[in-house]
């Protein structure tokens, strides 16, 4: 075996680069593809954690459970109520300061730049734990700010009706940092002839954004909406952290009930069902984003 | 030292375009005979397959068919590194964590030399290329002819039975190329080691080249010293592709008054050479493409001259370049500027053509008439 | 166009005008752009300022302050248990430090190795299906996590791995997203550099290592630091395959402390104290591991992102 791959080098080539590859792909193949795999099959049986040893192909029993339950399409509502009120303050707070940033010395907008990124490289858990506290309805910063104001103070995350919006606000105050280092690059990408051009042909700084700036940061701003858009519909770690989806499943995200039916409940194809049915709507979404923004983001 | 000879070699490359698989044949059935200690030049315009073709002798590309041997030996199938060659690259490819005296042992160090040969040897292709002082620098600190001698150190302390050489000099600025051309000529003979030397320049091609290839689409156009391929274009392609300013052709008839001749659109009639008479029998009433260089043609009145009209001139010191136009058909003359003294736009000047270095191609099949046997 | 005569005091004036207006408005860019700052940084401050605020059980909006006074380390006192009497079972804080250090460090160092070495393979070496394996890596990037995580855990339970290192420290051995970069990042090299490698006699793997990870210094010190800094800030997994405290990670114990994930009743305002001490140790870390290479996580937006 060894002599024949030594003697034809094509052979040799070849040989090491599955050599090089068969860590990973061993690796992946047992710790991700198969499970992967056997996440749809249990989608397709019954098997839950008390009869865990037995499970058996129950055809569509589960989607038909899932589809049929109305608690289900709360929580695609919730999901999707959180989406709509994340992703465009997603993209319209980075491209906003970086646009502004754009205007000072390289000095400023590194410091700025490390200053937005900094609270990307602290963990979710020290991140929810420290919004929890500041939006705290009886001891917390938000409500002492508003007292202050003499404004009402607010229920926060603890109101049936004010729970989502709060997580909602969470998000736009806490998660810019990285799509704010992406439109800078982007925007630094932009060579400056384009605009020295234009500025000879008299564009208002207004046209320029909009002839220039706007379709050059296409690309960037399809790759932030698609994995913004897949990110926040796959939201966790607010319901996880802060409200258990609660109050009265008022941020009982999609993932947050997997969760739930999974590791609470011990409803292992069912929580599968939900996860596949999750699979396919963020495919769904991105590939009707894709087509909305028309252009395609280069890997 | 080694004679490298191709035979029937073919390289096929699938790409996927639009999802469609696409197969791009880079070499055709490419027969070729590198003589012992030849400088041999594969010349083509890019895309012509005359990198693809050096990447198969040096064991980076398996043919898809066909062989390749390399003193003999079959070596179709050997890695490139028990081939016995050496290349120097287009990018000059120096490692560039390595500094330079590294860049030139990596080779000898992998085939196991001991410590005093490789030192030895580097040294020794340091001194050739003058490049002592620079061991401890890191290709970063170099200017771009000290990294093109480094490239060429390291292929020269390997002593290989066969250099091959990517477009060395196109990275270089156009004053560093002729110095650089100039040693590399000189450094082969006194080496005498087979080279093959890949460009799209023809200058360098006929300063380098024993012999030059001229490839087009994966096949052979023409092969011969560079005099052959500039006096004896085989075709169309090579007459087209070689000589600066290119070669002036013209659409004429060919038919017999009182003797054979050729006939222009204008309606102006010359005399075929007699050289080409006997070749020309079979194309009577026919088409034909004439060929004539700039620098054949001359401006004196006579019984065969053809009058043209100058559409511009350009001054280049000891030359001047005229463009003319014969009908519709346009065409320039290369010539000695002070002969050239009163001609302006719009002059009405006469050709005549040098009946020696008059070529004459088949239209269709772009054959070199006059060299048909 | 018809340009009006203007005298040159009158000129003057107008730049003096445009340049006033200009100054004008780059100083309001320059307050949003601090307004935003203070707002993205607040919660980090008031993280650090909250574990050095005393929290008691009546602690409400009254006792707010911008700043402690006085500062006190009762909250770190009360993390580290120093006061706690005999009987009250201990918190082991330094398995969850080391567990979090083991989890940053480890899958880190094997993905290192393993993922640049499947990245060159990608990149650079030709072969039958390497197209399929890299779009199985690229479709696997948008798998939500919940499909592969239901059928892992059980193999976790059916390996009894549940509450061991295997579980916590293998899984994450299986990351695809850093080939993807490592793939990206050496695509960049010439590849008449592997050429010249293979011409001058280098074995396959001599030249992976003697000509391709040197090169990639970059991106394996890009891959280093926000490997430990993701395995360091991983909560999920962990949380799920451990369950008794002493394999706990700083992250899960710190859920824990606040109750979070249902793992037991919510705990009084009197929890944000001591969790926030551990919050801050957790947080100072990656903090100084950031200012330290700050421009490696710049430059990885720039890597694997996108181009154009």
């Amino acid at each position: 075996m060894f002599k024949l791959i030594k003697r034809n080098y094509v052979y040799n080539e070849w040989f090491w680069a599955y050599v090089f590859l068969a860590v990973d792909l061993a690796w992946s193949t047992l710790f991700l593809f198969y499970p992967m795999i056997k996440g749809v099959i249990y989608s397709f049986q019954d098997i839950q954690l008390q009869n865990i040893s037995n499970p058996h192909f129950i055809g569509f029993k589960n989607y038909i459970n899932v589809l049929t339950d109305p608690d289900w399409w709360h929580s695609v509502k919730i999901s999707a109520l959180y989406t709509l009120g994340v992703v465009p303050m997603g993209i319209i707070i980075p491209l906003t300061i970086s646009l502004l940033l754009a205007h000072f010395r390289r000095s400023i907008r590194d410091f700025f730049k490390a200053a937005f990124y900094l609270p990307g490289v602290v963990s979710a858990v020290v991140m929810a734990m420290t919004l929890k506290w500041i939006f705290d309805p009886m001891a917390g910063f938000m409500n002492w700010l508003f007292s202050l104001l003499g404004l009402p103070t607010q229920l926060w995350y603890s109101g049936t009706s004010e729970a989502l919006f709060t997580l909602i606000l969470m998000n736009w105050l806490s998660s810019h940092g990285f799509n704010i280092l992406l439109y800078s690059a982007a925007l630094d990408r932009i060579p400056k002839s384009l605009y020295e051009a234009a500025e000879i042909d008299a564009a208002s700084s207004w046209r320029r954004f909009w002839k220039i700036t706007w379709p050059l940061l296409k690309p960037t701003t399809l790759y932030v909406l698609i994995t913004s858009v897949i990110g926040s519909f796959q939201a966790f770690g607010g319901a996880f952290f802060i409200t258990h989806g609660g109050p009265m499943k008022a941020t009982e995200f999609l993932n947050y009930r997997i969760y739930v039916t999974f590791y609470q409940f011990g409803q292992y194809g069912i929580a599968a069902a939900m996860s596949v049915l999750l699979m396919l709507m963020v495919i769904a979404v991105s590939l009707l984003n894709f087509k909305i923004m028309g252009s395609e983001v280069e890997y | 030292m080694a004679e490298v000879v191709l035979d029937k070699v073919t390289k096929v490359f699938t790409t996927f375009k639009k999802r469609e698989k696409v197969n791009v044949t880079a070499v055709n059935h490419l027969k070729l005979d590198i003589r012992d200690g030849e400088f041999l030049v594969l010349l083509g315009p890019s895309g012509c397959g005359k990198t693809t073709t050096l990447r198969i002798i040096a064991g980076l590309e398996i043919p898809t068919e066909g062989k390749v041997y390399i003193g003999n030996r079959d070596v179709t199938k050997y890695p490139a590194k028990e081939r016995g060659i050496a290349m120097v690259f287009q990018d000059y490819a120096l490692y560039p964590h390595m500094n330079v005296y590294e860049n030139m042992s990596f080779g000898l160090k992998n085939l196991k030399f001991p410590k005093e040969e490789i030192k030895r040897r580097v040294e020794t292709a340091a001194r050739i290329l003058d490049i002592e002082e620079l061991f401890d620098r890191k290709p970063k600190g170099l200017s771009g002819g000290q990294r093109q001698r480094v490239a060429l150190g390291r292929a020269i302390v390997r002593q290989p039975q066969v250099y091959l050489f990517d477009e060395p000099l196109s990275n270089l600025d156009a004053r560093l190329r002729i110095q650089m051309r100039a040693e590399l000529k000189e450094l082969h003979m006194n080496l005498k080691t087979t080279s093959i030397y890949v460009t799209h320049d023809q200058i360098e091609a006929m300063t380098l080249g024993n012999r030059i290839v001229i490839l087009e689409l994966g096949t052979i156009q023409q092969i011969g010293t560079p005099e052959e391929i500039y006096n004896k274009p085989s075709n169309l392609f090579v007459a087209n592709f070689i000589g600066t300013p290119p070669m002036n052709f013209f659409t004429c008839g060919v038919s017999r008054d009182d003797d054979l001749k050729f006939v222009f659109e204008n309606g102006k009639k010359i005399s075929v050479p007699n050289t080409l008479k006997n070749k020309l029998q079979d194309f009577m009433n026919k088409r034909i493409t004439l060929g004539i260089r700039p620098e054949n043609i001359s401006l004196e009145k006579g019984k065969n001259s053809v009058e043209a009209s100058v559409t511009s001139s350009e001054f280049l010191g000891i030359n001047v370049l005229i463009h003319f136009k014969v009908g519709e058909e346009r065409g320039t003359i290369y010539m000695n500027s002070e002969k050239a003294t009163s001609i302006g736009a719009g002059s009405k000047i006469p050709l005549l053509f040098d009946p020696d270095k008059i070529h004459v191609f088949d239209p269709e099949t772009g054959k070199n008439i006059g060299l048909i046997k | 166009m018809n340009k009006k005569e203007i005298s040159e005091e009158e000129f003057l004036k107008n730049l003096k005008r445009t340049r006033l207006v200009r100054k004008i408005i780059s100083g309001i860019f320059l307050l949003i752009v601090i307004i935003w700052g203070v707002v993205s940084l607040f919660p980090m401050y008031w993280m650090f300022v909250s574990s050095f605020m005393w929290i008691g059980p009546s602690f409400t909006m009254r006792d707010i302050q911008w700043f402690p006074n006085p500062p006190t380390l009762r909250n770190y006192i009360d993390f580290f248990q120093l006061n706690a009497p005999f009987w009250i079972e201990r918190r082991p804080w330094q398995r969850w430090f080391l567990n979090s250090l083991l989890v940053a460090l480890i899958p880190t160092l094997s993905n290192l190795i393993f993922d640049s070495m499947a990245g060159y393979s990608l990149a650079k070496l030709r072969f039958p299906g390497r197209n399929a394996i890299f779009w199985a890596i690229i479709a696997t990037m948008t798998v939500p996590l919940f499909v592969p995580l239901i059928p892992l855990y059980k193999m976790m339970f059916d390996f009894h791995w549940i509450n061991t290192y295997w579980a916590l420290l293998f899984q994450g051995l299986a990351g695809v997203g850093g080939v993807f970069l490592f793939k990206q990042s050496i695509q960049t090299l010439p590849s008449s550099l592997i050429d010249a490698a293979r011409i001058d006699a280098a074995g396959e793997f001599k030249i992976f290592w003697k000509i391709v990870l040197p090169l990639s210094k970059p991106i394996l010190a890009l891959m280093g630091i926000t490997g430990f800094v993701g395995g360091w800030n991983s909560y999920f997994w962990p949380y799920l395959v451990t369950n008794s405290s002493d394999m706990f990670t700083i992250q899960v114990g710190l859920t824990g402390m606040m109750g979070a994930g249902a793992m037991g009743i919510p705990p009084g305002v009197e929890a944000y104290g001591r969790s926030f001490a551990g919050a801050a140790l957790a947080a100072i870390p990656v903090i100084i591991i950031f200012f330290a290479f700050q421009k490696y996580f710049v430059k990885g937006i720039t890597i694997g992102a996108l181009k154009g």
